[in-house]
């Protein structure tokens, strides 16, 4: 893709918008004879600055989707749980334990980490998790490949 | 007043985004209602998808890697977000797109904010009738003004392939509209 062009008249690209919004309502009542409510826009507008403040001020994104806080979390826990076992000295046996604790990949910490951190949150907040982002995701990708792009193969064969 | 580059460095910088914000949406708020309204249809889906989108883009905006115009960027965000809307709608309502196309009628006609005659009902009609690809594609190019290469980086679909269901579609609506025309002309 190619990186934005500067353009030279300065309000060029504003004015080019700005008069292109006001012929939108004219050509869509006209050709397809839809409507809006009167003051749609001026309300909109105000809405979608009220949810984005609204948003602003419970800091963004809930703490239950930042996978990153569940990995704090998780790394609190996992220090903590060191230094309650540190003062036991190694024997052989704990030598060899060790090792192989050495040898665990970091993918499987980090999914252990998780597992841990899952813990201290609530089921039904998972779930609500699940659903919204998991469930969601899955079927917006079957819609798009199985019904949105299914004759992109046709027009491969076409043309 | 200014450039669309220098737009851009307003809305990434932290403190002046709020401002460049509002002008955002002076801008962009009717293209985007036209353009996700013609895929969800009545007028209250395209206000609950116009509300995320917007709400998408300002969270996204940090991440804006300037790849694409910012129209193009917006038009994406509006697109997915419509899309989303219809796969869960469609999870909810329907068994298939074919349900979902031929609801596409009925859900029209009972917005309270569609207010066609006859001639605008038919091209619905024939709108209707199209591949669901197809009638995105044409009404991206014939109504929201897009180029073919914007359209393709919105869709993320090769630019040839584009501007091929462009033009199947545009002459298919032809084909029906003047057959339509002989209809009321000839009354057969």
């Amino acid at each position: 893709m190619k990186k934005i062009e500067n353009h030279t008249n300065k309000d060029e690209w504003f004015s080019r918008n700005d008069s292109f919004q006001k012929k939108l309502d004219k050509i869509h009542a006209k050709d397809l004879g839809l409507d809006v409510p009167q003051d749609y826009f001026s309300t909109s507008k105000n809405d979608i600055l009220e949810t984005i403040h609204a948003e602003k001020k419970s800091k963004g994104i809930p703490k239950i989707y930042n996978k990153f806080i569940w990995l704090a979390a998780a790394g609190i826990a996992l220090i903590m749980a060191l230094s309650i076992f540190k003062p036991y000295a190694p024997s052989g046996s704990d030598l060899q334990e060790e090792t192989e604790i050495v040898s665990i990949s970091a993918e499987q910490l980090i999914e252990e980490d998780m597992l841990i951190a899952s813990l201290f949150v609530d089921e039904s907040q998972l779930d609500s998790y699940v659903d919204q982002y998991i469930v969601e995701e899955s079927i917006i990708d079957e819609y798009i490949e199985v019904y949105f792009f299914d004759d992109i193969l046709n027009d491969t064969l076409l043309f | 007043m200014t450039s669309e580059s220098d737009f851009i460095k307003r809305l990434l910088d932290q403190k002046q985004r709020e401002k460049a914000f509002k002008t955002l949406l002076d801008l962009y708020q009717k293209r985007l209602y036209w353009h996700i309204r013609k895929i969800v249809i009545t007028h209250e889906n395209a206000d609950d998808v116009l509300q995320n989108t917007f709400l998408r883009i300002y969270k996204s905006l940090a991440n804006f890697k300037q790849e694409s115009s910012l129209n193009t960027w917006m038009y994406r965000i509006a697109f997915h977000e419509s899309i989303r809307f219809l796969a869960l709608n469609k999870k909810k309502t329907f068994d298939s797109l074919h349900d979902i196309n031929n609801h596409y009628l009925n859900t029209l006609v009972t917005d309270p904010f569609f207010d066609g005659d006859e001639i605008q009902l038919k091209l619905h009609n024939i709108l209707a009738t199209l591949p669901e690809k197809d009638r995105q594609i044409f009404q991206m190019k014939y109504y929201d003004d897009l180029q073919f290469n914007e359209i393709a980086d919105v869709l993320n679909i090769n630019v040839n392939t584009i501007k091929t269901s462009y033009y199947r579609a545009a002459k298919i609506i032809k084909k029906n509209i003047q057959e339509v025309e002989l209809f009321n002309e000839t009354g057969v």
